[in-house]
């Protein structure tokens, strides 16, 4: 019996490109649900292109709040913009509004138009992880070459990614949206995660845990943008123990997100 | 039965490799494709200007897929229109004698291109199916990528050849909108990232007979692809359609085994 599916990468709100796609929280808690996810990390999406994400934060929180849900777990996590002055308010906000939900923090920086060397990134780490919150670090939302053509954004690089690791060793550190070719550049920061929404390859989980270990590698769909079946599909591949699908299923997400009843990582 | 109309080997060597051929077929077991159609291999013909010599080893590949595996690989006779006409017709006919039942164009040269004529002429003169790659990039365009734009431009200049647009994923909305009044292109699911809404886009936009599954193996993954379109919201008949129904049709009017069945 496998464990509970949990998503380490969902959103809510509008994206307005593409098709512009469009998904409240309840359409994506019963997308992800329908899908065969018994669990999953919401941010808002609103936040992403927005001068200061704490409305759309707070919208996410009030709606979360609100939300009838029946057996699926769901964790928030609010988008904080660190270049700006008032981010401890975002924060302060976020993590008031989110309550008990809170899972992690995610950051925008290509979008918000800033560099993870920035000042306020490493205060904001440093807040994290005295607080044991995991830091998200969005390195794209579509691949580039899907963007607008006149709205072409590029993403974070990974490395600044693995910088930031090694700056803050004890903050735990999610890399999502990361490509497959980019792997290699988190694989010796033993605090940095990646999410699989957007790697791919012949054979993909196989091929990704020659890189990275499978205590370092979570299940993500970046629904509503993505088909969260195609998510769900990297799960597996030979020589791929049970318990190592597994955790990167669902339960190392449901550790780092302080899902209740988790359950503590196994040695390996 | 799962028709996967857009796949490539990649060939440490250039040269027929059984063990790669088996690891193809097993990935495909796995997410239950049953037939796919070779286009060429990236090892053998790693150029985007690629030879005569690279033409011929890739294609050497896709007939001796076709030979061992008849069941599963359909294999698409692999050009680059730059090349001479009578090296490229005749390596059109030694491909249909050894067993391949389309054509496959890449970047070599833009889909508007008149050098594409004779190509296309022998084409509809056989009922051949022509894949084409197709493409809107924001960043990162490459050599003679063509858009879906100038594969409309090449469908209108040819409507007796059936063609099948590569990557809905890449050519996205506008690219089905391109082809919308081209009866005679369907599009294949590949391309870029598993973007919600396309499939139904191009099913609206298009109809179900015009959209084709196509997942290409190996720079991307045979159960994610496949993936796509069962996540997709759309009927059953339609999504049979797409996974295989339109495919084998198209493979069985270019004389492949399928006739026979």
């Amino acid at each position: 019996m496998t464990a509970p599916r949990f998503d380490a990468n969902a959103w809510a709100g509008t994206w307005p490109f593409g098709t512009g796609e469009t998904s409240s929280l309840a359409t994506t808690v019963a997308g992800l649900a329908g899908a065969g996810m018994a669990g999953g990390l919401v941010s808002p999406l609103r936040a992403v292109l927005a001068a200061e994400p704490s409305a759309a934060n707070a919208d996410l929180c009030h709606k979360a709040a609100n939300l009838q849900q029946s057996g699926f777990t769901l964790r928030l996590a609010p988008v904080v913009d660190p270049s700006l002055a008032d981010w401890p308010n975002q924060f302060a906000q976020a993590n008031h509004g989110a309550g008990d939900a809170l899972g992690a923090i995610r950051i925008v920086p290509n979008y918000h138009a800033y560099d993870l060397d920035h000042s306020g990134v490493d205060v904001l780490a440093d807040t994290l992880a005295a607080r044991s919150i995991p830091l998200i670090v969005q390195i794209r939302m579509l691949d580039e070459r899907a963007h607008h053509p006149r709205m072409v954004i590029p993403p974070v690089p990974v490395r600044s990614v693995a910088a930031l690791a090694q700056r803050h060793p004890a903050l735990t550190i999610v890399a999502s949206g990361i490509f497959f070719g980019e792997l290699a550049a988190v694989r010796d920061a033993r605090n940095a995660y990646v999410e699989l929404s957007s790697v791919e390859s012949g054979d993909t989980l196989p091929d990704v845990l020659r890189t990275i270990p499978p205590e370092r590698v979570l299940l993500g769909t970046h629904t509503p943008i993505y088909v969260p079946h195609a998510a769900l599909a990297k799960l597996g591949g030979e020589g791929i123990t049970s318990s190592a699908l597994d955790a990167i299923g669902g339960e190392t997400a449901r550790r780092l997100f302080q899902v209740q009843g988790a359950t503590a990582p196994q040695a390996t | 039965m799962i028709v996967d109309g857009h796949i490539h080997l990649h060939s440490s060597d250039g040269q027929y490799d059984p063990a790669v051929a088996a690891r193809c077929l097993h990935l495909a077991d796995r997410a239950g494709i049953a037939r796919m159609v070779y286009l060429f291999d990236l090892g053998a013909a790693p150029s985007v200007d690629p030879t005569g010599d690279e033409i011929r080893r890739s294609n050497d590949i896709g007939m001796e897929l076709v030979a061992r595996h008849p069941d599963r690989f359909a294999a698409f006779c692999y050009l680059n229109p730059s090349h001479d006409p009578a090296f490229s017709l005749a390596e059109l006919d030694r491909c249909l004698a050894g067993g391949c039942t389309g054509i496959k164009l890449w970047i070599s040269v833009h889909a508007d291109d008149p050098r594409l004529d004779p190509i296309m002429e022998r084409a509809a003169a056989m009922r051949l199916p022509v894949l084409h790659h197709a493409w809107y990039k924001a960043t990162g365009f490459a050599y003679n990528e063509s858009t879906p734009a100038e594969i409309a431009i090449l469908a209108r200049k040819h409507p007796a050849v059936p063609i099948v647009m590569a990557h809905l994923g890449g050519g996205g909305h506008r690219g089905v909108i391109d082809i919308e009044g081209c009866p005679n292109v369907v599009v294949d699911t590949s391309g870029a990232q598993p973007h919600a809404g396309l499939i139904e886009f191009a099913v609206d936009r298009l109809g179900p007979d015009r959209v084709v599954f196509g997942s290409d193996w190996p720079i991307r993954d045979f159960a994610v692809q496949r993936a796509k379109v069962d996540g997709a919201r759309i009927d059953e008949a339609t999504r049979q359609a797409i996974l295989g129904g339109t495919m084998s049709r198209l493979l069985a009017r270019a004389g492949s085994p399928e006739v026979a069945r």
